[in-house]
């Protein structure tokens, strides 16, 4: 008797607790104009004398190129950005446990790590997506919702042009296996570097068209190895081997080189005085870094099926954001052409088509929507994770 | 009756003395401080390993979040992954740790004998040359041995041994064991060398005279006085070296992954960035158990022996030097070649590397002091200025020198008295267990140490105010990661000094603090001056353990070189480290110049 009623107590101390703490959130919401409570016309007049009001915002970002913002904004509107300079995966760690301890500091998140955003931060209401009126005509839909898009990266596959003047020295991820390419493709290791690993896992997640690559290249359908077959046997949470399996176990086996830094991959690939130049799985932008008689190196942009995975940086506004009207204002001046100027290079596209269409001329590089690259898949990623491990580490 | 009565009263004056001893109500406060600081975090990983966490769904269908499992630890242990993720890495890691701690611990022990107890020439500069290593950041190390040993396979320019000699090196020296063995040992040896060095300069001449004229050889003396003198600080040496080299995973990463080549630590490192918690915190919680074991070995044989070594009494105390002869210009140009190349020269590469206006790119032309001086240009780097030029620099540094001094003095004191208690009360279990507990965070993977206590304090908790995003909290962490080190130079250090000092000092009626003050921290402060050296150097290059605690107005030089080396800016981030490096050879001579000067006042003093 008295132990139920001392559960009964603990329940409704719970429940008021918890209630107390959702009323808040939606209290916050109310005033921040966020969620359900997104006013159906957006004022930014109101939003900016608000945010001047508020005077700072705080953005966790994946970049440190937000530095480059903070002398113009303030100059606009009057507002401080304090931008802290965190990987994308330990933004989300870092918020998670602010929340838990009832700490709000942080306004923005700037993150590419869609995997964990679409799985645990969003469905936890740990962020909110805000869509700038200013910039919906501009926008396809699944760069609207769930989360707002700023750009587009990617991770390709670059040779050096200077030494194969003939063009690209292979036309299919398959080449990659064959022992004339065994110790001669660069990457980071995916067991080391979150986005190489998105770039293994989107191939492993495309087990038809790597089959029907295998066909066009050996001219032969696909035989699967003893290992592939053995290393589906030992784990219960796959069904039967595959191209994409077969093709991760013959590259691993084909001494891929790992390296640490982007940078040094493309330096080492695009070097103009070497005999025998790998090729190398980097960013995108890094073509940037070409320089006359020193670096010269392009993308495979017509390997067989894909050269290359591409992923987007996202902006959204943190749960109880203390400045969430300059928070707006940020995201929106971050969809503008001022705002956008520190990641306009090329290789990297922005999510808004007419700023897509000016770099697709100032850079002279084939329109966003013709490359043939593999959209990673957020959901995709994130649960098969550790199953990729398992694959990763029994092929190897 | 009346002799029950005394004895009664006897045994309640002795169990109000023990309650009322200052040393043991230290070791009961600091046991519990620690229990919060390092037991509670180390308990939130164990349980981690034992629960199904949110996102464990992923892993199997049976999870609920939340429930106990023994599921991470038989994955670990015995599921068809163990061989590749656990057993493998595990041999590779034994292999690595014992090679390069022999080689550290033999490399720093003949330096210091070479510095501190012969005549060689030249050992004033050579003396601070020789930590270098250590101050140089092990991703140099790395960088200067691809640079010799580079496999033509990775493309790029070739190798200098391959320049120098035309053909390629062979694999086993570009990558895998061997290299990981000799960088690691290259980077760690510096604390064999500062401990043992601490030793060798309390030895009392006295001692190896009186074998000499006994007529002991040379080599009977080294074996019979020098080495068991300076045991105890070998074994410190020994648990650090080893306990550094199993936990580290930027060298074996950059030396070992192009072949594949894993260690325990690696595998941490891996499933934290694939998101895998809890399957790299059981992997952590391995490594924890190996250097534990290893402290427990290393007590053992220090503790039954340490009281036969103490050298520093309350007699006469003479330091003669041992002449070499003619092998003195022969020594000194091996210690000298070896302190340039293990030293000055990764210096020398990040040095050039950061003068390049085009990375990798080697000629006069190429040739440009814009990325230390330059202003703004938006051709070069994106815009962005010299390190000398950028506005944030200035506050990092204030901030990064802040942090290290704070930390290095407050983590040796701390250090100091923590081990002032394991030694003098060693036969107290509690005091074995502190011990314990203060080596725990030097295995703690850094990234959920900087989590956990990124909330620990988010709270007002009785008298400790909120601590969130306060560089308080920086210095709480950096201090606590720091403990390990300086309680085993501290132990090092005190095992030395007689006790008979201070027990003259009480019959004198000299209160503890009085007489830790006046006679503990002025004869340890050799060890306290190395302990100190150690952890400044550790907390200038920190950066995963404090990424997540650092706010823009707490930015030390380490997250502005952090964010050079994500844009790809190599050398800004290689001028960035020089700093660092420079910054850090200064606050080392600092504190090697007070330590110094209060032991040669010291020395006079005696003499």
């Amino acid at each position: 008797m008295k132990l139920s009623a001392f559960r009964s107590l603990l329940l409704a101390t719970a429940i008021a607790v918890t209630a107390t703490a959702a009323m808040a959130d939606e209290a916050w919401r109310k005033r921040a104009g966020i969620g359900e409570f997104a006013p159906a016309a957006q004022n930014w007049e109101e939003i900016e004398a608000a945010a001047r009001e508020e005077g700072q915002v705080v953005v966790y970002s994946v970049s440190s190129r937000i530095a480059k913002l903070v002398d113009d904004f303030r100059e606009r509107y009057g507002v401080e950005i304090i931008g802290h300079d965190i990987p994308s995966d330990l933004q989300i760690e870092k918020l998670r446990r602010e929340h838990k301890s009832g700490v709000y500091g942080v306004d923005v998140l700037f993150n590419s790590e869609f995997p964990m955003l679409l799985n645990e931060a969003l469905p936890n209401e740990l962020v909110w997506n805000f869509l700038p009126d200013t910039v919906i005509g501009d926008l396809a839909e699944n760069e609207k919702s769930p989360l707002l898009v700023q750009r587009h990266s990617s991770r390709v596959l670059f040779y050096n042009t200077a030494l194969n003047p003939d063009g690209p020295p292979i036309d299919s991820l398959w080449d990659l296996t064959r022992p004339e390419w065994a110790g001669r493709t660069l990457l980071p290791s995916p067991l080391e570097d979150g986005l190489s690993a998105n770039f293994i896992q989107t191939i492993l997640a495309h087990p038809d068209e790597m089959a029907a690559a295998y066909e066009r290249e050996f001219g032969a359908p696909i035989e699967y190895s003893a290992a592939v077959t053995e290393a589906v046997d030992s784990n219960p949470l796959v069904d039967k081997p595959d191209a994409a399996m077969e093709w991760l176990h013959r590259f691993l086996n084909n001494q891929p080189i790992f390296q640490g830094s982007t940078t040094k991959i493309f330096n080492n690939v695009a070097d103009v005085k070497q005999d025998n130049p790998p090729v190398g799985i980097t960013s995108f932008s890094k073509m940037r870094s070409n320089e006359e008689g020193i670096y010269a190196a392009a993308p495979m942009i017509d390997l067989d099926p894909v050269f290359g995975v591409t992923y987007p940086t996202a902006l959204m506004i943190a749960d109880k954001a203390p400045h969430p009207n300059a928070a707006k204002l940020l995201i929106r001046y971050m969809m503008e052409e001022e705002g956008l100027k520190p990641w306009n290079e090329p290789g990297d596209y922005a999510a808004r088509a007419g700023f897509e269409a000016e770099q697709v001329r100032e850079f002279d590089l084939p329109p966003f929507d013709s490359l043939k690259l593999w959209p990673i898949d957020p959901d995709e990623i994130y649960s098969s994770k550790h199953n990729f491990l398992a694959l990763y580490l029994a092929l190897g | 009756m009346t002799s029950l009565s005394l004895s009664d009263h006897h045994f309640r004056a002795n169990a109000l003395r023990k309650l009322l001893d200052p040393v043991n109500i230290l070791m009961i406060g600091f046991l519990a401080v620690l229990a919060y600081l390092v037991i509670w975090p180390f308990i939130q990983l164990v349980v981690h390993t034992l629960t199904w966490g949110d996102t464990d769904r992923r892993l199997s269908p049976d999870a609920i979040p939340g429930a106990f499992t023994w599921f991470h630890w038989l994955q670990a242990t015995a599921g068809p992954l163990s061989g590749k993720m656990l057993y493998g890495p595990l041999v590779n890691t034994l292999v690595t740790g014992i090679a390069s701690t022999i080689l550290a611990l033999l490399a720093g022990g003949m330096l210091a004998w070479c510095v501190v107890r012969s005549d060689m020439p030249g050992k004033r500069w050579l003396q601070p040359l020789l930590t270098l290593p250590y101050i140089v950041p092990s991703f140099a190390i790395a960088l200067a041995w691809e640079t010799v040993f580079r496999s033509p396979k990775v493309g790029g320019q070739p190798g200098l041994y391959q320049s120098l000699i035309g053909v390629a090196p062979p694999e086993w020296l570009s990558y895998g064991a061997v290299p990981i063995s000799i960088t690691l040992a290259i980077h760690y040896f510096p604390f064999a060398y500062l401990l043992v060095a601490g030793a060798l300069a309390t030895i009392d001449s006295q001692m190896e005279e009186g074998a000499l004229i006994s007529g002991a050889g040379r080599l009977t003396i080294l074996r019979r006085i020098t080495f068991p003198v300076v045991a105890p600080a070998f074994a410190a040496a020994f648990i650090l070296t080893f306990g550094k080299t199993i936990g580290q995973f930027a060298l074996p990463f950059l030396l070992g992954a192009p072949t594949q080549y894993h260690t325990v630590a690696t595998m941490v490192y891996a499933n934290l960035a694939l998101g895998l918690d809890s399957l790299a915190f059981v992997l952590a919680i391995v490594l924890i158990a190996m250097s534990l074991a290893a402290i427990w070995m290393s007590n053992r044989f220090v503790g039954k022996k340490s009281r036969r070594f103490e050298t520093i009494s309350g007699k006469g105390f003479r330091s003669r030097v041992i002449a070499l002869g003619g092998w003195r210009w022969p020594v000194f140009t091996a210690v000298a070649l070896f302190a340039f190349v293990v030293g000055i020269l990764p210096l020398i590469l990040l040095g050039v590397q950061s003068v390049m206006l085009i990375d990798g790119f080697y000629g006069w032309e190429n040739l440009t002091a814009h990325f230390w001086l330059g202003t703004s240009n938006p051709d070069i780097a994106f815009g962005e200025p010299g390190v000398l030029h950028n506005t944030n620099i200035l506050g990092a540094t204030w901030n990064t020198l802040k942090l290290a001094f704070i930390t290095a003095i407050i983590a040796s004191v701390l250090g100091l008295i923590i081990a002032y208690i394991v030694v003098r009360r060693g036969d107290n279990p509690l005091a074995r267990l502190l011990d314990q507990i203060a080596f725990i965070p030097f295995m703690f993977p850094t990234i959920a140490f900087g989590a956990m206590y990124l909330t620990l304090f988010a709270q007002p908790v009785g008298p400790i105010p909120a601590l969130y995003g306060t560089f308080t909290l920086l210095i709480l962490i950096s201090v606590v990661s720091r403990l390990p080190y300086s309680v085993k130079t501290g132990v090092s250090a005190i095992t030395q000094i007689g006790k008979e000092l201070e027990e003259a000092a009480e019959l004198a009626g000299a209160s503890w603090s009085l007489r830790f003050r006046r006679i503990v921290m002025p004869l340890a402060s050799s060890g306290l001056v190395s302990g100190m050296m150690v952890s400044f150097v550790g907390v200038m290059r920190e950066l995963s353990l404090i990424i997540l605690l650092i706010t823009p107005s707490t930015r030390v030089l380490m997250t502005v070189g952090f964010g050079y080396a994500e844009e790809g800016l190599t050398q800004l981030s290689n001028a960035l480290v020089l700093i660092v490096a420079v910054l850090t050879m200064i606050g080392e001579l600092i504190l090697w110049g007070i330590g110094k000067g209060r032991l040669a006042r010291l020395r006079e003093k005696q003499s």
